[in-house]
This record gives C-alpha cells, structure tokens and sequence, in this order.
C-alpha cells in the first residue's frame, strides 16, 4: 500500500508510467462500480475511460488528507454515472431498467443469468448476505446515498446503519476469507 | 477512543465509502497514517468493497491506450479552442496572420499521436510528459484572463519547443493547383502531410512521399499515401533524413524505388 502512495505523489506530476500502473490497479473496479449504475457494460466503460481522463486531469485536486485515494476515485465514478443517468439518451434508453442491480443480482434464481450477462461471482458473494445487507452496502459504496438517506429508504435509525454496514462487511470478509 | 474502539464502531466502513464529515475524515486519515493496525483495517475493508465493484463487471480487458488518445484528444480540442478564441479577439492583421499558422502547427502536432499512434502507447506517454509543463502554463493563463498577446507567445513558444517547421509543397507542371502541406517535427524525427489539396490518384497508381537532398539530388522514399481518399487526407511518416525539400509523385501500386519525375505532382524546399 506504501506504493500506492508513492504512486499518487508520482500521478500528481504527471508521471504518465504512474497513471498507467493506477489505472492498472483500479479500472476494473471502477468499471465495475459504475457498471452497478449503469448496467450497460459498453457504456460504462466509455465513462470508465473518461474517469481516468478526469484523474489525469485533476490529479492535483487528490488530498490524502481528505480521505483513501481509491474513495477519491469512486467518488468521481458515481458522480459521472449518475450524471450520465440524468441524460436524456440514458431515459430514453433505459425506461424499465430497475435501480437496484445488486437487490437484482441476488435475487436471481440460481439458474439464471442477470441481464443476459453473467456476474456469477458477484452473486456468489451477495447470496450469502442478507437481503438487509445487499441493499445497504449498494445504497451506501455504489449509490449516492448519506447515511440519513440510506435509513429513511430502509426506515431504521441512522445510528444502525453504521453498525449494519460494518456487520454486513464483516461477514463478506469472513466469507471471502474462508473460501 | 482506541484502534480497537475505533474499528468495532463502524466509522472507518463509512470513511472507506465517503460518507464522513470533511473534518472527520482529517482526523481519522492522521490517526490511520499513524496505526499500522488501522491501516490493516482500512485496507481490508477496501479490499472488500473493490472485490465486490469488480465482480460487477465482465469486461477484464481495460484500455490505458483508449484513455490517453482521450487526453489527447481534448488537449487537441483545447488547443483548437485557443486559437479560434485568439483569433477572434485579435485586431491586429499581423497577428492575425500568425495565429492560424501557429494553433494549426499546435494542433496537428498533437494530431499525429492522435490518429497514428495512439496504438504506441509509449510514443504518446512521451509526448504527454514532454508537454505537460507548456498545457499547465496555457491553461493557468487562460484561467486567469490573461491578455490574448500573452497567449499568443505561448502557443508560439509551445510550438517552437516541440521544433515543428511548416513546409509549403508547390503544384507542378502536371497538376499546378495542387498544393500540400507538411509539418516536420525535426525533434521526433516525424512528418505529417496535410494532401488535402491532392487529386485522388488514379486506380492502381498511389503518390509516394520523397526526402530529397540536393548536391548531388538524393531521393529517399518516405512512404505512400495509402487509402488516400477526400476523408483520409493527413499521413504521418519517420523522416530521420537531413532533408533540404520533400517532393510527391505518383507511381504504380506498391511504390517506386526512383521516383518517377515526370509525375512529380508536388515539391517545396526547406527554407533555412
């Protein structure tokens, strides 16, 4: 992790070998992070690309003072993919398409596929979480929802959503550590 | 509170999220910067949520190259900008005059890692690192609203930097209202042809680029414009010769070994 540190300060002067072992690391996350809001692979990699763009750009503006770089970066995807989700191309596109694809994923009956695509993994990991769980840590890493939002949604005190999360997280970390 | 306090509270789930005040989020990045034990757990839990965002998707094939021809593209698109932005405040013909010449060296410089070599991840990185300074002074100074003079000797100096030299090839005998274009990078050794002022050549001939050096005359080929065609008009090609002119001539498919002189549609000396 020291050397994703290093790695910032050297993005921050425009190392272009830098951006590239960054970009690396983290666009299939950040691919898939926005892919959680959009759910359109092809277009969510356009906004991928234009992420990265924008990190190029604003590199300067990073502050590790103000938080994880990688926090930083999927800031700035979901703000591009909501952004994108208030275009007129993406309404008219997408009129039916449901706003909860982990809720989706998880609900799928085992033998099916969601969307056609396949996020086996993804439903692997969110099957063996409650339901609460699910829309929680969506609401919450991939959506733009506060804390005081995500408890009126899921109309619980604000007080436990932080519980709930580290409670839900807990248990995907002993999951994936067992497996 | 202490490390161990701090990790059964939840807090640090919420500041891997984003989701804590701008001040909180101070107080705990100095905390974690000083806890190796903190640090363990933040990793962890992003570790986490990076697993779960990239199950999410079923591309695994990113693309740094897509991401710098972006870059690319909008430093081209910026600089297009300035200098229809200058040109437009410009009163003075001289400098009227200037600009075009300037913005468009600017821009087509960029250009040839745009439409060619973009693939060449390691030309582009290169040539972003090379200009970085020169953008970041362009921007700050457009930010600022600073005097258009003052622009223009910077997009002047950003083009003398990167050492590009216009060359005007005149129209010859067999097709006097060509003309053509060509900028020479003579610091990354690459030419770009603008051969929008070409006639479409004939089927199965092709026009064949030519470095010439004089005393005694020395043609060396430098490429064909292949697929030339009305929307395929700008080429890119290495030139590490000491040219003094660059002619074009139009030979069978496949090129010549000597060009044909009596199809010699174009040629400009480089004026010292």
């Amino acid at each position: 992790m020291e050397n994703i540190d290093r790695l910032v300060v050297e993005l921050k002067q425009h190392n272009v070998d830098a951006f590239e072992q960054l970009h690396n690391m983290y666009a299939e996350n950040i691919l898939g992070a926005i892919n959680i809001i959009i759910q359109d692979e092809a277009i969510s990699k356009e906004i991928c690309q234009d992420v990265f763009v924008k990190v190029w750009e604003k590199a300067q503006l990073y502050d590790a003072k103000k938080g994880r770089f990688f926090t930083w970066l999927l800031n700035m995807a979901r703000n591009a993919a909501i952004d994108y989700t208030r275009s007129k191309e993406f309404k008219r596109q997408k009129k039916n398409h449901s706003l909860d694809f982990f809720v989706n994923i998880f609900e799928k009956p085992a033998s099916e596929n969601v969307s056609g695509e396949n996020y086996e993994g993804l439903k692997r990991m969110l099957q063996q979480l409650k339901k609460k769980c699910v829309e929680l840590i969506e609401m919450l890493y991939f959506k733009d929802y506060t804390q005081i939002m995500a408890a009126e949604r899921l109309s619980i005190p604000v007080g436990t959503v932080k519980s709930r999360n580290r409670n839900c997280l807990k248990k995907l970390r002993e999951n994936l550590e067992n497996e | 509170m202490n490390s161990k306090d701090l990790i059964a509270s939840g807090e640090l789930e919420l500041y891997v999220a984003g989701l804590l005040s701008e001040e909180r989020n101070a107080e705990l990045a100095e905390l974690i910067e000083h806890s190796p034990e903190l640090r363990r757990e933040v990793e962890a839990i992003e570790q986490i949520v990076m697993h779960l965002a990239k199950e999410a998707t079923i591309s695994k094939d990113q693309d740094f190259a897509e991401v710098l021809k972006k870059i690319v593209t909008q430093r081209v698109d910026l600089t297009q900008l300035e200098q229809s932005e200058t040109t437009q405040v410009a009163k003075k013909p001289k400098t009227i005059l200037l600009n075009p010449l300037v913005g468009w060296a600017a821009a087509a410089t960029f250009l040839i890692f745009f439409i060619f070599q973009y693939q060449n991840t390691t030309e582009v990185k290169s040539i972003l690192s090379a200009n970085i300074e020169q953008k970041e002074k362009l921007e700050q100074q457009i930010e600022s609203q600073i005097q258009n003079t003052v622009i223009k000797e910077e997009l002047l100096r950003t083009v003398a930097s990167i050492n590009t030299r216009k060359v005007n090839l005149k129209g010859q005998d067999i097709s006097p209202e060509s003309s053509v274009s060509v900028f020479w990078n003579t610091e990354e050794n690459k030419i770009i042809i603008d051969a929008s002022q070409l006639p479409v050549a004939p089927e199965a001939m092709v026009y064949q680029v030519w470095s010439l050096t004089m005393d005694p005359l020395t043609p060396t080929s430098l490429g064909l414009l292949e697929n030339f065609n009305q929307e395929n008009t700008l080429f890119t090609f290495d030139n590490p010769n000491a040219s003094e002119a660059f002619g074009i001539t139009l030979e069978p498919a496949g090129g010549s070994e000597t060009p044909t002189l009596e199809q010699l549609y174009v040629l400009g000396g480089i004026e010292s």
